[in-house]
């Protein structure tokens, strides 16, 4: 898979965010029937809740794609044994 | 002949039985006695004497007159006995005889020769007659003592028997006559033979001297023909020998028979007659052998002369011409006959003055003249002769002399000319080595011009050499670099091609992307060790050498889309932001009106410096696009360059590849400009 293009990365942005708010919203409308059957004598607002739990989950993680993607965040830095011994020998190389 | 040996015959058987009586009677012959043999041996010698003297008298005329001049009285016996002298030697018969009259060359000898003749045969003719005297004389002593013995047997025989009977006196008889007519038949017969051997010999002689002078250029007799003659020769002598012997034999017997007076008167005339009749005979045969050996000693004088003369005529050949030595045979014989021509006509007129003072001195003794004038005529003969002697002998030392002389000369001349010739191979020689010094001086010097002048053109050819070599090498080099710079030209032309156009008949701009290496290694090897090129070439970005570059076509394409998107997030910060301000900046970018993109403001027009900062998003892409509109690919990427933000996120890719594009193709138009370069230069 070639590497994307950096116009073409706010596109696949748009379509995690979509896709990942309509299976949240699905989760939650499903969630919400159940209840709503269950426990709320059908009821509709527990499908509401759910279809609403969803899309503000499925919101919070565009939300979170968009806004500062290009921070580096130390919980995501691993280090390996090899790439030390990497850094080791290239700043020995350099003195 | 043979009547007489008829008459003979008859008393053969009488002659037998007195010679078987006679050997019996030998033994007791010899016992009787005394002074009765005395007197038998003085008797008998005497009558033998007598006997042999008579039959040598008989042998021939020579014989006789020796024995009449010798003994005084003996003249008148022998002409009782054998009959007068000439009439029995005339009366005689002449045998048939082919006499071979004696060859007239050889009279005319010269005297020197002539005592030189009588060598082989000569001493045997001069000695024959000795000998055979001699021999007869012995031989008649021998038949002396035979006949002595005989009668002596006889006289024993009949001595001790004087009173024998008649009958046995009549068988005596009976006995001599039949010896006497046995005798009678030997010699008859002895004769017979002689004649026949001495007729043969004396054809042989004839035969083998006619054989001579025919064959006379041979020069000599054979040994054979001398062989065969002398044999025939001796033959002859020796069957007339015998018949000598028998005749004589007969001749004693008689004289036996007549002193004993015992035999009949008529035998006795009968045997003497027959006698009479061989003597003839027996002098005959002499004769003939005789002439044999005249013919023979003539013939052989002749060859001899013949001889002589050849061996003269060299000589004098050889006087007069010296250098002629080889004669073939035919001039060899002309020569010889011209000799003696001339050697008989000499001859001749010598025999012709000694005719004259023959004449001479006949004339001067019938005029009873003195001794004086005869000596002086054969004195001039004389000198003549050795005058002529002289001249000859004078002739041949002349010549020698004249040879001998001739040889000194030449000697003389031949030292004078080796002299003179010496001389001359001398200076020659000197004058040889003068001119070869002169000759060789000068070769040296135009040896040595020649070699400046060919060193000069061998300089001259070998500068040209070396520029044409120069020269050949630099239009060489050029042509090389021209190949090497088209070559190179080439190569450039292609990684233009592809940096411009990509891959052909691909799918998608992503498929058109290729690789630059081989492009880049046709061009490091076409190029060679040339430093520009391989600096160029290093500067090229690794990612173009082994991914390839984006066309301009491509990157014109995806502009749009980076156009459309930077345009989207226009109001978007550098880290991003909430969803509301995406949204709140899609809805500008749909918003807000596009403005002509081939729109340029004064300043930009005017190159005027611009303040990139009163530039908002929307005017730096839209100042982009109209640079990529109008192919400026590098004022679009310098636009590019100047957003900020979430857009500048969204073009980073595409500037990074535009300038990928860019500088590669400055790469490339780098390459193409210094292979041109090359190339002007090489041609």
């Amino acid at each position: 898979m070639a590497k994307t293009k950096s116009e073409d990365i706010l596109g696949e942005k748009w379509d995690r965010c979509v896709s990942d708010t309509i299976v949240k919203m699905g989760g939650g409308l499903g969630v919400g029937v159940l209840f709503s059957v269950l426990f709320f004598k059908r009821r509709s607002w527990p499908i509401v809740f759910g279809l609403g739990s969803g899309f503000g989950m499925g919101y919070a993680n565009c939300q979170h794609l968009f806004d500062q993607p290009y921070l580096v965040r130390p919980e995501r830095i691993t280090v390996t044994a090899k790439s030390v011994t990497e850094s080791v020998e290239g700043a020995k190389e350099k003195q | 002949m043979l009547h007489l040996s008829k008459r003979v015959l008859a008393k053969t058987q009488l002659s037998a039985l007195q010679n078987v009586r006679h050997q019996s009677q030998h033994g007791a012959a010899r016992k009787s006695g005394g002074g009765g043999v005395a007197a038998a041996v003085i008797g008998g010698t005497v009558i033998g004497g007598f006997g042999g003297m008579l039959g040598y008298a008989s042998w021939s005329d020579e014989n006789r007159k020796t024995i009449d001049d010798n003994i005084p009285g003996m003249q008148y016996i022998t002409d009782a006995v054998l009959g007068s002298k000439a009439p029995a030697a005339a009366g005689k018969p002449q045998p048939k005889m082919l006499v071979i009259p004696p060859p007239t060359i050889v009279q005319p000898v010269p005297p020197q020769v002539k005592p030189a003749p009588p060598q082989d045969k000569p001493e045997d003719q001069t000695q024959s007659p000795i000998m055979k005297k001699k021999i007869e004389r012995e031989k008649k002593k021998e038949q002396e003592a035979t006949e002595n013995v005989k009668e002596k047997s006889e006289a024993s025989i009949t001595s001790p028997l004087p009173s024998t009977p008649e009958p046995a006196s009549s068988s005596i008889k009976s006995d001599l006559a039949s010896a006497l007519a046995a005798s009678m038949k030997e010699a008859n017969s002895g004769v017979t033979a002689a004649l026949d051997a001495a007729e043969k010999a004396a054809a042989v002689v004839q035969q083998q001297a006619m054989a001579i002078i025919l064959s006379v250029d041979s020069g000599a007799i054979e040994d054979s023909v001398k062989a065969s003659v002398s044999a025939a020769v001796i033959a002859a002598e020796e069957a007339f020998r015998q018949a000598q012997v028998k005749v004589t034999e007969l001749a004693t017997n008689i004289a036996s028979s007549k002193s004993s007076g015992k035999s009949d008167a008529s035998v006795i005339d009968v045997a003497e007659q027959s006698i009479s009749e061989l003597a003839p005979a027996v002098v005959k045969v002499k004769e003939v052998v005789n002439n044999a050996v005249n013919t023979m000693l003539n013939v052989e004088l002749m060859c001899n002369a013949l001889k002589e003369a050849r061996i003269k005529l060299a000589a004098e050949v050889r006087d007069v011409l010296p250098t002629l030595t080889d004669i073939d045979a035919e001039k060899q014989i002309q020569l010889l006959l011209g000799h003696a021509y001339n050697r008989i006509l000499n001859l001749q007129k010598q025999i012709a003055d000694k005719q004259k003072v023959l004449d001479e001195i006949r004339s001067r003794g019938s005029l009873s003249d003195g001794p004086g004038n005869i000596s002086e005529a054969v004195l001039q003969s004389e000198l003549d002769k050795l005058r002529h002697q002289l001249q000859l002998q004078h002739r041949s030392d002349l010549g020698r002399q004249q040879e001998e002389l001739e040889a000194e000369v030449r000697g003389q001349l031949k030292r004078q000319a080796a002299a003179h010739s010496e001389h001359l191979s001398d200076m020659l020689e000197k004058q040889e080595h003068e001119i070869t010094a002169a000759w060789q001086l000068k070769l040296y010097d135009e040896i040595n011009k020649e070699k400046d002048r060919h060193f000069r053109d061998v300089a001259s050819i070998r500068a040209k050499l070396l520029g044409m070599q120069a020269a050949v090498t630099a239009r060489a080099d050029a042509d090389r670099a021209a190949h090497a710079a088209r070559s190179l030209w080439l190569a450039c032309q292609a990684l233009r091609n592809t940096i411009r156009l990509g891959k052909e008949g691909a799918s998608s701009f992503d498929d058109q992307l290729q690789p630059l290496q081989s492009h880049l290694t046709a061009i490091s090897v076409s190029a060679g060790s040339d430093e520009f090129v391989q600096t160029v070439i290093g500067s090229i970005s690794k990612e173009a050498v082994e991914r390839g570059v984006c066309t301009e076509e491509a990157l014109r394409h995806r502009f749009d889309r980076v156009y459309a998107v930077a345009r989207r997030v226009a109001l978007v910060p550098e880290n991003g932001g909430s969803l509301l301000r995406y949204l709140l900046s899609y809805l500008q970018s749909v918003l807000l009106i596009q403005a002509s993109a081939s729109a340029a403001s004064d300043t930009e027009l005017l190159d005027q410096p611009i303040n990139v900062h009163d530039l908002n998003t929307f005017d730096i892409l839209d100042k982009a696009k109209v640079c990529l509109a109008s192919d400026d690919m590098l004022g679009c990427v310098r636009w590019l360059n100047q957003l900020t933000g979430e857009s500048r996120r969204v073009a980073q890719d595409w500037k990074e590849e535009a300038r990928r594009t860019l500088e590669t193709r400055q790469a490339a138009d780098a390459l193409m400009a210094h292979a041109a370069a090359t190339t002007a230069t090489a041609l």
